[in-house]
Order: structure tokens, then C-alpha cells, then sequence
């Protein structure tokens, strides 16, 4: 198995230079700052920084926040409405709440192999993830047949229109995970270097976790307002 | 003896050699920019062309126009633009002109294009991201543009896509046009977001050495500022367009009450609450007008320091005021519903939140007039293009404070009085900016300067031609006249006191106003391949450090060699300096062997 997770030795480390001291501030511009965080105050190439993946996921995070907040205080406003009936979620929906759970440890696993730099078993790890993932989705959409049959639909069903809205927007959030998952085998798998292997699989691991932590607020929400 | 001037020694970046990879799907932040840029352009055009239309269709309300009919058979039939048909061309005016211009252009093309430069970047962080967000805003144009040619045309629910209008397949004009609005608009939501969060991450972590927070150029703040209303705000449009999609398509009620009866016919819908619409819509659409003027605020402030030779008046006056704008911009959307029947108390609160406002965009005001007192004021066209925007920031400013308060807007409120402000504090004044950076930056984006003189003419045509659009406008709106409005005929109040002539007027003054817009693009696309060359890198004598490098700059910006930032942006007129700037890059004592 010839797969390198280390970084290319001819990858450049840009040297430093002691900033503090040199310069003023400057006339009429405020004095130095030499607080605050990355980039220019720790200095070097935003390409070599293994933080910015991360910190795109938190980022993304606070967009995909706002996206459901929304859903969530239209739910909210809705939920006095005259034609609002309590929907009983499907039971399936515990088992595939399971297999989410569970994946997150198996993402925490694969986290661990990067670190060990065992190649096979960050692949096996996230197969396994992957796995769960896809389990989940399958139930997911068990849910929605169990649903349906149920004669929940969403003509003059206010609930079960923002039941079929929130698993369907977390599906495709899942399906997206899914995706960076796939990533991640590939590049494992393939001949070539992979100089960030650590930094891509932490941020993916924090967004998969994040999914998880929002499938439990959706069923909380669904519990209590549904 | 002075100290030498330090690089970072980085990796160089391949340039990639098809044309493809150049210059369509690029991954050059800047070759992004000026696709951004290009798409603004196409759009404010068409923007422009749908308001001449409707300038027309108010003052000549039965002329016949015969392409109209080829263009537009439906809206037009014998060539006479029927009241449906104003509609759609103020919906897709406005859509087009917030969305496709003034989201895309301050932020996506100039962002784009400077703020890497500006840190000391080589890139953005996610080069490949960048492109699919700007090939997705594509997609979202191509699909609003499509919205025309489908059956029953384009929708006429406004920027703003009330419902039930707005939600009902049985409402006027309300056919596919609609949902292919609502689709681009996603899109549109979508490639927003992944932009934003491109920004912000390139701008906390590609920072060069020395180039903290507290010494990036206010244009770099101004787009970060921006880039974070956007990341918070598109998302609940995106949540607002789904479900209004479901609405339309999906047989669900999220926003359509009981008991609606169209065209003689009741809905079998019940339920729902258009005003939750208004709710989603205006959280998204308040933080939206900051979307389109902090990036023009970041623009204004480098262009008068530099044309002022001073440094910018409080610096840190100026970030804080832009958090304090951005923040309370997501708490005042409130005052766009105060006629929707809210709580007076809710309304009460609304209204002081949104007078607050007006704090930090007073500091910001003053803090450019105090940047230019005292100044060697030098009247390029940056400068003028930068002093007009806070002439009309100023002018469209004060009408919000009217505005803003529940007992005036009843009165005012879906009056031109409405139309006036926005597109002066808006619309105009964001241009305003545009057009400052543009001329500002063309010799770094294209090695070329534009016409001075056609630059001067351009500006003082389109200073007469937006007052002598919009001033009057203020007058309708005091008068009562509605807006959204294809034709007013029989009402005594608004006849007597002249609003016709009023429109005939404003008529005039938007032709002369897009005359010179026309002069503006022929000035533009002949300084493309015919303008001056530059003297040198630096004409304007800038500090910030796109100015240290070739005009246009290498694909990888700096080359391998990261200048290391010595200072703030803003050191003009150093006393004690034998010149009369210091570079961000330069140590102090530079300059001093000349």
C-alpha cells in the first residue's frame, strides 16, 4: 500500500520574521496590533494553514444555523395555526437516529488512524462511516413511506410540511457529507501524496458531527412541536 | 540608514495555460473579479433598459413600440406595454438591479479582485470554491434572464415576492416566470454563502506577516463585514424562497390564508400567513441594503484618504461603525411592515432600533468630511465619483429618518417617497462606489487609465441626471402617489398638483441619466485597449499593496515574495518623512535617500 499522508518535503516553510519591532504604526494609523489570530499576525502562507478547513466548516456552520432557524421560527409562528395537527413521528426514525450517532464515533475512529497515520484504517473507518450514513438516509426515507401511509401529506398539513422540509433539507446536508466523505476514500486510496490529510478529515469530521448535533434538534423540534 | 524592505518567501503558483482554464473556469481570484464584474455590467444594462421602459410606459402610457411586440408578444401586444407588463419590468428591475448588480459587483468583483491583494494573499483560501460560487451566480442570472421567454412571463410580484401574488399559480402573470425567479434567487443564496464564507476565512487566515487586523485597509473590513451579513442573511431567504416554492408547486400553505377568492374564484387553500413571508423576506432584505453599501463604504474611505493625502479620520471610528451598522441591521426589519398591522410596541421598538442606525452612519459621514478637511484635496475622478457618494449617501440617508418612524411611514409608506430613498442610499450611492473603484483600480486591473476628461463629464452628467430623477420623486411621494403603479388616471388630488408634469420631468432626467452611463461604458471599453498607460505601477500614489505590484498583476499576485507589512494603510503626509506616503510595506525612514 503506497499511500504517503505525510507532507511533500519540497514544500516550502516561509521563514519568519519578527514583526513587533519593526515598523511604527505609523502617523494618524493606530499602533501595531499584535493581538488577534491567524494569518498575518502568526505569519506565513494561508495555503500551508491546516486551520483554515476548519474554520471554513464553523463558518459554514453559522450559515447553515441561520438556514434552519428560519424553518424552525417559521414552525414556531405556524404552530398556532387552526389547522395544525400533532404528527406522530415513525418509529424507524429512532434507528436511523442510532446510525447517525454511531457514525459519529466511527468518524472519531477514523480521526485517530489520520493521526496514526494508518492509511487502511482511516479507510476502513470512514467505509464504515459512509456505511451509517447511507443507513441513515435509507431509514430516513422508510420514515417518509411510513408517513405517507399514515396519511400525512402535504396538502393542508402544516406539520407534516415542515416534517417532510427539515428531514429532506438535513438529508441533502447528510447526502453532502457523504460526498467529502467519498472524497476522503479516494484520496486515501490513490497512489498520489496527500499533503493535508489531517486537516481535511478534522473539518469533515467536525461538519459530520454537526449534522448529528442538528438531526437531534430536528427531532427535539418535531417531538415538541410537531 | 534605513531598513531594508523584507519578503516571505512562498511557494509560486502554476499558471494554468488553456484559454479555458484562464479565462472561463478560472480559479484566479482575479480573472473571478472581473467575471463578477463583467456579469454587474451585462445586468445593470438590462436593469437600466427595464427602467427606461417603465419611464416611458408612465408618461406615454398608449404609445405602440414595435419591437416591443417582436421582444415581447405577450407584454406588449401591438407593441403597447400593458399594466401586467409594468409589473414584470419592476419586478425584474429591482430583482436584477439588488441581486445581479449591487450584490454582485462591490463585493463579488472588486472583493474579489483586491481583497487577496490587499492582505498579501496569493489567492483566496478556496480558489476552487470561488469559482463555483461565481459560475453559480451565473447559472441564477441565465435562469431570472430565462424568466422573460417562459409562458406568461416574467412575474410581477416585485423585488420583494409578496405572497399570495407571489404564492398563487392563479394570480395574474404568475406562471413559471415566478418559480424560475424563486429557483435563480436560491441559486443565488446558495453561491452567496459559499462566497461569504471563502471571504472571511481569507480573511483571518491568509493574512501576510504584519498585516494584522488593525492595519487592513478598510476596504479589506468593508468586504469582510459584508462577507458576514451575508453568510447570516442569505440562508433565511433561501428557507423563505422553499417554502414559497413548496407553496407554488407543492399544494402546501405555508403563506396562503383561507378564504382568498382570484379571479372569481376561491382558493382551496387555508391556513397560512403572508405576513411570515414579509418576516423571512425583510430579515433577509434589511441586512441586504448593507450588503450592497459597506463594500462602497470600505471603497469611499480608501479613496478619500488617498486623493486627500491624509490619513482616514478615525480608523477604528470607521470599523466599529460598520459592526454596529451590520449588527443592527439584523434587527430592524421591522420598519419595512409597520403598515402590516404589528404590535405598536413591536413597531415602537423597530423604529428606535432602526433610528440607531443613523450613530455609526453619522461617524461615517463625519469621518469623511474630517478625512478631506485639511486635505491637498486632488479631484481625480475617484475622488469625485467618491465625494458624490457621500453627497447621496447623505441625501438618501436623512429621508430613512422619516421613515423609520411608524406615524411618518403609515403616510409615506408604497409612496414614491419610499422609491426616492432606497435608490439614492442604495442603489445610487453603492454605484457611486462602484464607479469610484472602478476608475480608481482600472490602471492595476488593466494597465491602462481610463479617459479623465469623458470621467469628469460622465460624473457630473450622472450627478444632475440622479437628482433630477429622484428629488422629484420625494415630491410624488409626498403628494400620496402610490408606487407599483402602471397608470393613475381620475385621481383629483394627485392631477391638481401636477404629478404628470412631475413624471414627464423625471422622464427627461433618467434619459440624460442613462446617456451618460452609455458614455461611462463607450469611455470604459475604449481605455481597455486604447487608454493612457500609466506612469507607474503606484498613478494614484496609494499605499495599500496591490500598488507594489506590475499592472495587471502576475496570476499568483506576488510572485513568491510576500511583502511584510511595516504599518497601517493609511500613512499619508507623515510628518518628518522626506515622502509624502509611506507603502504598508515599507520601513520607516523609507524614501529618504531620494
Amino acid at each position: 500500500m503506497a499511500v504517503t499522508l505525510q507532507p511533500p518535503a519540497d514544500a516550502k516553510r516561509p521563514t519568519r520574521v519578527d514583526v513587533r519591532s519593526a515598523g511604527s504604526g505609523g502617523f494618524g494609523s493606530p499602533p501595531p496590533d499584535t493581538r488577534g489570530w491567524g494569518g498575518g499576525d502568526s505569519g506565513g502562507d494561508g495555503f500551508h494553514s491546516e486551520q483554515r478547513y476548519k474554520l471554513a466548516v464553523w463558518v459554514g456552520i453559522a450559515g447553515i444555523v441561520m438556514f434552519f432557524a428560519a424553518i424552525s421560527s417559521a414552525m414556531v409562528v405556524s404552530s398556532v395555526r387552526e389547522d395544525w395537527r400533532h404528527i406522530t413521528l415513525p418509529p424507524v426514525l429512532w434507528l436511523s437516529s442510532g446510525a447517525l450517532l454511531l457514525s459519529s464515533l466511527t468518524f472519531e475512529a477514523a480521526k485517530r488512524a489520520v493521526r496514526r497515520r494508518g492509511a487502511k484504517d482511516v479507510r476502513k473507518w470512514m467505509l464504515f462511516t459512509a456505511l451509517l450514513g447511507v443507513g441513515f438516509l435509507i431509514g430516513q426515507f422508510s420514515g417518509w413511506s411510513q408517513m405517507l401511509s399514515q396519511g400525512v401529506v402535504l396538502r393542508g398539513q402544516p406539520s407534516g410540511a415542515f416534517f417532510y422540509l427539515l428531514t429532506a433539507a438535513h438529508g441533502l446536508h447528510v447526502l453532502g457529507g457523504l460526498g467529502v466523505l467519498g472524497y476522503v476514500v479516494m484520496r486515501v486510496s490513490i497512489r498520489r501524496p496527500w499533503p493535508r490529510p489531517k486537516a481535511v478529515v478534522e473539518a469533515a469530521a467536525l461538519y459530520w458531527h454537526f449534522i448529528g448535533v442538528l438531526w437531534l434538534y430536528i427531532v427535539v423540534l418535531l417531538l415538541y412541536l410537531g | 540608514m534605513p531598513e531594508a524592505i523584507t519578503y516571505t518567501e512562498v511557494e509560486r503558483h502554476a499558471e494554468p495555460k488553456s484559454f479555458v482554464g484562464r479565462w472561463i473556469f478560472s480559479t484566479d481570484h482575479k480573472v473571478i473579479g472581473i467575471q463578477y464584474l463583467l456579469l454587474a455590467i451585462v445586468a445593470a444594462f438590462v436593469g437600466m433598459a427595464l427602467s427606461m421602459l417603465m419611464r416611458i410606459r408612465l408618461v406615454w402610457p398608449d404609445r405602440p413600440y414595435a419591437f416591443l411586440e417582436t421582444l415581447f408578444p405577450t407584454g406588449a401586444p401591438d407593441g403597447v406595454m400593458t399594466p401586467e407588463f409594468y409589473l414584470a419590468l419592476l419586478t425584474m428591475h429591482g430583482t436584477i438591479m439588488v441581486f445581479m448588480v449591487l450584490t454582485t459587483a462591490p463585493q463579488g468583483g472588486f472583493g474579489n479582485y483586491f481583497l487577496p491583494i490587499q492582505i498579501g494573499a496569493a489567492d483566496m483560501a478556496f480558489p476552487r470554491l470561488n469559482m463555483l460560487a461565481f459560475w453559480l451566480t451565473f447559472l441564477s442570472f441565465m435562469t431570472l434572464m430565462a424568466a422573460f421567454f417562459v409562458t406568461g412571463g416574467a412575474p410581477g410580484s416585485g423585488w420583494t415576492a409578496y405572497p399570495p401574488l407571489s404564492a398563487l399559480r392563479e394570480a395574474t402573470s404568475a406562471g413559471n416566470g415566478q418559480d424560475l425567479w424563486i429557483a435563480s434567487i436560491a441559486i443565488f443564496c446558495l453561491a452567496s454563502v459559499l462566497s461569504a464564507i471563502n471571504f472571511i476565512v481569507t480573511t483571518l487566515e491568509m493574512r501576510t506577516q504584519g498585516m494584522t487586523l488593525m492595519r487592513m485597509p478598510l476596504t479589506v473590513w468593508g468586504w469582510f463585514t459584508t462577507a458576514v451579513i451575508g453568510l447570516l442573511a442569505f440562508g433565511v431567504l433561501l428557507a423563505g424562497g422553499i417554502l414559497l416554492l413548496m407553496d407554488r408547486n407543492l399544494d402546501t400553505s405555508f403563506f396562503i390564508p383561507a378564504g382568498l377568492v382570484v379571479s372569481d374564484r376561491l382558493i382551496d387553500r387555508a391556513g397560512g400567513s403572508p405576513i411570515l413571508w414579509q418576516h423571512l423576506f425583510w430579515f433577509f432584505g434589511h441586512p441586504e441594503v448593507y450588503i450592497a453599501i459597506l463594500p462602497g463604504m470600505g471603497i469611499i474611505s480608501h479613496v478619500l484618504a488617498t486623493f486627500s493625502r491624509k490619513p482616514v479620520f478615525g480608523y477604528r471610528a470607521m470599523i466599529y461603525a460598520m459592526g454596529a451598522i451590520a449588527g443592527l441591521g439584523f434587527v430592524v426589519w421591522g420598519h419595512h411592515m409597520f403598515v402590516s398591522g404589528m404590535s405598536p410596541y413591536s413597531a415602537m421598538t423597530f423604529s428606535i432600533l432602526t433610528m440607531a442606525i443613523g450613530v455609526p452612519s453619522a461617524i461615517k459621514t463625519f469621518n469623511w468630511i474630517g478625512t478631506m478637511w485639511g486635505g491637498r484635496l486632488r479631484l481625480d475622478s475617484p475622488m469625485l465619483y467618491a465625494i458624490g457618494f457621500v453627497s447621496i449617501f447623505v441625501a438618501g440617508g436623512i429621508t430613512g429618518l422619516f421613515l423609520g418612524q411608524p406615524a411618518l411611514d403609515m403616510y409615506f409608506h408604497d409612496t414614491y417617497f419610499v422609491v426616492a430613498h432606497f435608490h439614492l442610499i442604495m442603489g445610487v450611492a453603492a454605484v457611486m462606489a462602484m464607479f469610484a473603484g472602478l476608475v480608481y483600480w482600472f490602471p492595476k486591473m488593466f494597465g491602462r487609465m481610463m479617459n479623465e476628461p469623458l470621467n469628469k463629464l460622465h460624473f457630473w452628467l450622472t450627478m444632475f441626471g440622479v437628482y433630477g430623477v429622484f428629488g422629484p420623486m420625494h415630491f410624488l411621494g409626498t403628494l400620496g402617489h402610490p408606487r407599483r403603479y402602471a397608470e393613475i388616471s381620475g385621481v383629483d388630488y394627485l392631477a391638481e398638483r401636477g404629478s404628470a408634469e412631475l413624471h414627464y420631468f423625471i422622464t427627461i432626467a433618467s434619459m440624460i441619466l442613462v446617456t451618460a452611463q452609455l458614455l461611462f461604458l463607450v469611455n470604459f471599453l475604449w481605455s481597455l485597449f486604447a487608454g493612457k498607460k500609466p506612469q507607474s505601477d503606484n498613478p494614484w500614489e496609494s499605499t495599500s499593496l496591490e500598488w507594489t505590484l506590475p499592472s495587471p498583476p502576475p496570476h499568483d499576485n506576488f510572485a513568491g515574495r510576500i511583502p511584510v507589512v511595516r504599518r497601517g494603510p493609511y500613512d499619508y503626509s507623515v510628518p518628518g518623512s522626506a515622502k509624502d506616503f509611506l507603502m504598508q510595506h515599507e520601513p520607516d525612514g523609507a524614501g529618504a535617500a531620494e
